[in-house]
């Protein structure tokens, strides 16, 4: 069957989403046209709004409203430590884990050289302008334990080394309530080599 | 071809992208079937046990049915006795630069199991850390030789002359190598190209005529493609060389100066 225009370019614009194929966004569409009319209302204004008004932090690459995000904004965080991450869900993980007091910067991505992904895509002329303010002294290196996210580990430790400060990496191993004999040889053998004395 | 099952061959995964909510699109290179797409479905989510197997670089054994464009992926396991980590970070570009001359010159489901091993090999060398250009130089030709793309060193194109060490010759792609009277700009040593075809790549002098040869024969064979992971590994290398300047200017008694890392560059 043929959908009217207007209903097959919504159905088109809703396959953009992740995880929607053909018959989710047919679904998605007849519940927003039937139902749901009011919900749709919302959600074209809620999208409206934000591409209008969300950008990103001068400071960080986060999305904000505002030039600077509330991370980098406030007095309270240690300018002293930058977390470096590859995308904004990695910056709200981090921030529900409770545990970290400093700032961050948002690659966007990782290292990717077969899809022509180098320093200039992930913002690396913005971290080094960072780096060069002279505030940091620490740079967490928590891009994911990947091939991809550990060759851009490195290439961040040395810009960060060759600055005088110091580099970091996040440590990588076994999960708690995990165990042994289910994990594979790579993260058991990380996390063998990332062991750590006991009673210090 | 469909319902093929093919079980447990030695396989690569030279580049791979993420594929609907929670699964992979991986391009493999197979020992015995060749280069393949294949499938990998659920690898991508939470519980997923092979998510950390199915990395390039690491050597598998895998399982899959189906051909063409359909092959999915039905089981991987690490290679026994092969090494379960990746390469070491700082050889991993040069990784991805073996990765790329895979994609770019071995065709699709065409079986070249003696350029897996030429991989398998070289990746062992970058593992032990051995020096970077040298590994590289020696894949780059035996790759060439392997695929019949007409290298032949050793001997000069017409009348098929041992190359004599003392000489100068220039390379033409499709032709070889042809004796020239003196030490033009664009020639190449005699003595750097036996001790190319010897695998004896260790004098600084060696090793540039053998990337300026290389770099020549590379050119032709992609026919015009670019390699992304050159342009990569360019940008890498400024910005190390900016990062090092610039704590120069800081602390003028921080010399020497941090080396741009050369043994990240492919070519």
């Amino acid at each position: 069957m043929k959908h009217a225009p207007s209903v097959a370019r919504l159905i088109d614009a809703l396959r953009t989403l992740p995880g929607v194929g053909p018959k989710t966004a047919q679904r998605m569409a007849f519940h927003l046209l039937q139902d749901g009319r009011e919900g749709a209302r919302r959600l074209a204004e809620g999208i409206d709004h934000a591409l209008t008004n969300v950008g990103r932090c001068r400071c960080c690459r986060m999305f904000t409203e505002a030039e600077l995000c509330a991370v980098c904004e406030s007095p309270q965080r240690d300018a002293s430590l930058l977390c470096v991450v590859e995308s904004p869900a990695d910056v709200v993980a981090i921030e529900q884990s409770g545990g970290y007091r400093g700032r961050y910067f948002v690659l966007m991505g990782h290292l990717s050289p077969l899809d022509g992904i180098g320093p200039e895509q992930l913002g690396v002329g913005e971290l080094e302008a960072l780096l060069s303010e002279g505030l940091v002294q620490e740079v967490i290196l928590a891009t994911n334990p990947t091939v991809e996210g550990e060759a851009t580990a490195h290439f961040l430790s040395e810009l960060t080394r060759a600055r005088g400060l110091r580099a970091t990496r996040i440590a990588h191993g076994v999960p708690i309530g995990g165990e042994l004999e289910y994990i594979d040889g790579g993260t058991l053998a990380h996390a063998l080599a990332g062991r750590l004395s006991l009673g210090q | 071809m469909r319902g093929r099952r093919v079980e447990l061959d030695a396989v690569f995964v030279l580049h791979h992208r993420p594929w609907r909510d929670t699964s992979r699109m991986l391009d493999v290179f197979t020992r015995e079937h060749g280069r393949l797409m294949l499938f990998a479905r659920g690898v991508r989510g939470p519980r997923s046990r092979s998510a950390s197997l199915l990395q390039p670089f690491v050597p598998l054994l895998a399982s899959w049915t189906g051909s063409g464009e359909t092959a999915q992926l039905t089981q991987v396991e690490a290679a026994p006795g092969g090494p379960v980590a990746s390469l070491p970070a700082g050889a991993l570009l040069s990784g991805w630069y073996l990765n790329e001359l895979l994609l770019k010159l071995v065709l699709r489901a065409d079986p070249q199991p003696a350029v897996f091993d030429l991989y398998a090999r070289t990746l062992d060398r970058l593992r032990d850390r051995q020096a970077v250009p040298a590994v590289l130089r020696g894949f780059e030709r035996d790759l060439l030789v392997l695929l019949g793309f007409g290298l032949e060193l050793g001997r000069e194109a017409q009348g098929g002359a041992p190359l004599q060490a003392d000489r100068y010759y220039h390379f033409h792609p499709s032709l070889g190598f042809v004796a020239t009277g003196d030490d033009a700009e664009a020639a190449y040593a005699g003595r750097s190209l036996l001790a190319l075809a010897d695998d004896d790549l260790q004098e600084d002098a060696v090793l540039e005529d053998a990337r300026r040869l290389m770099r020549t024969a590379l050119d032709d064979a992609l026919e015009g493609r670019e390699l992304r992971t050159r342009g990569v590994a360019r940008a890498v290398t400024r910005s190390a060389a900016r990062a090092a300047a610039s704590s120069v200017s800081a602390s003028p008694a921080a010399l020497p100066a941090v080396k741009p890392p050369s043994e990240e560059t492919p070519s």
